[in-house]
């Protein structure tokens, strides 16, 4: 599994498979990357824009756990 | 996949609102049937009392998980106001029709409640809808529901309006009233409905879009019912205990039940 899947793993309960992996390839993309290239480096910026998308949305408590999730992909 | 993180607080709520609401109804439509109809409009009165009130407690409750300042608080607390209107119009209008046994006044206080009930739920679905932006293309979604919207607002003309303004018998405040509250109802309710219902629609069964749909869901139903009660009232062919009457309190029951599943959503 890539990592990449493996945040979109993570996203997809809440915000749907079109959307995390929307989200993922974006951040890659904003990065001149791939979805297939990005790892635990990048983590910061997937985690940018998974806040700056789900912070309209959610209580901070949910954000803190979804970060914290992303934290233990591989 | 979209059920299994509802905890069993929200099944239960959802099941003993959906009891209490058929124990009204069934009870309130039994005791008009049996010749007692100040009994049955004591029963449906408080009965909807219950329900919208235990409605806004939770929306309320689920404003509450956000920290303040953030910005997910802002609708909730809007339909949360919304909701709270509502019931505080429906005190004073069971005051008058239980306590005093008068019809209230038309305008009166009961319709400064009811009045703005209505720019508040909208405001929160609007801003639940843009909310989603990041995901959505929400000028498509607002084409058409202004597509719809129009739509409506052409059959409203048509089958209301246009006769509620040629009745001499009305006051202007009254005209006033009777036309607001339908426009209301599919403007101001069942219009923004449309507009969340279509934002989400990238969503599939993920948990976060499973609140406010039924949000919309409970409140286009309350604008469907309020519609269909202005048509058939007017048309002279309304009767308390009717069909109808299950509307508004399925759909605050939805309201309490969508604040309760955001809760489960957000895990807090």
């Amino acid at each position: 599994m890539s990592y990449a899947s493996g945040m979109v793993d993570i996203l997809e309960p809440y915000i749907g498979r079109m959307n995390a992996d929307t989200c993922v390839r974006g951040t890659a993309l904003s990065l001149g990357k791939t979805s297939d290239q990005i790892g635990p480096d990048d983590r910061p910026a997937l985690e940018a824009s998974v806040r700056r998308v789900l912070a309209p949305l959610v209580p901070g408590a949910t954000l803190t756990t979804i970060v914290q999730l992303m934290g233990e992909v591989r | 996949m979209a059920a299994r993180y509802l905890s069993r607080r929200t099944v239960a709520v959802g099941v003993i609102g959906l009891a209490v609401v058929a124990a009204v109804q069934f009870t309130a439509a039994a005791l008009l049937g049996g010749g007692h109809p100040i009994l049955a409009a004591n029963v449906s009165d408080f009965g909807e009392l219950l329900v919208v009130g235990a409605a806004a407690v939770l929306v309320f409750l689920t404003a509450a998980a956000y920290g303040r300042g953030e910005p997910g608080r802002r609708q909730w607390m809007l339909i949360g106001l919304g909701v709270s209107a509502f019931w505080a119009g429906e005190v004073v209008f069971s005051y008058y029709d239980l306590a005093l046994r008068i019809a209230p006044p038309s305008p009166g206080l009961p319709d400064a409640f009811w009045v703005p009930q209505y720019p508040l739920m909208a405001g929160g679905l609007i801003l639940a809808a843009l909310a989603y932006r990041a995901f959505a293309p929400t000028r498509r979604s607002l084409v058409i529901s202004a597509v719809f919207t129009v739509a409506m607002a052409a059959l409203l003309w048509v089958f209301l309006v246009s006769g509620l303004l040629a009745d001499p018998s009305m006051t202007a405040g009254a005209k006033a009233l009777s036309i607001f509250y339908p426009a209301g109802d599919l403007l101001l309710e069942v219009a923004p409905a449309v507009f969340i219902a279509l934002v989400l629609g990238s969503f599939g069964g993920a948990r976060l879009a499973t609140p406010w749909r039924i949000m919309a869901v409970g409140i286009a139903l309350l604008g469907v019912t309020d519609s269909l009660y202005s048509y058939l009232t007017q048309v002279g062919t309304y009767a308390s205990g009717s069909w109808i009457d299950w509307g508004w309190p399925l759909g605050y029951l939805l309201i309490g039940i969508a604040a309760l599943v955001a809760r489960d959503a957000y895990g807090v």
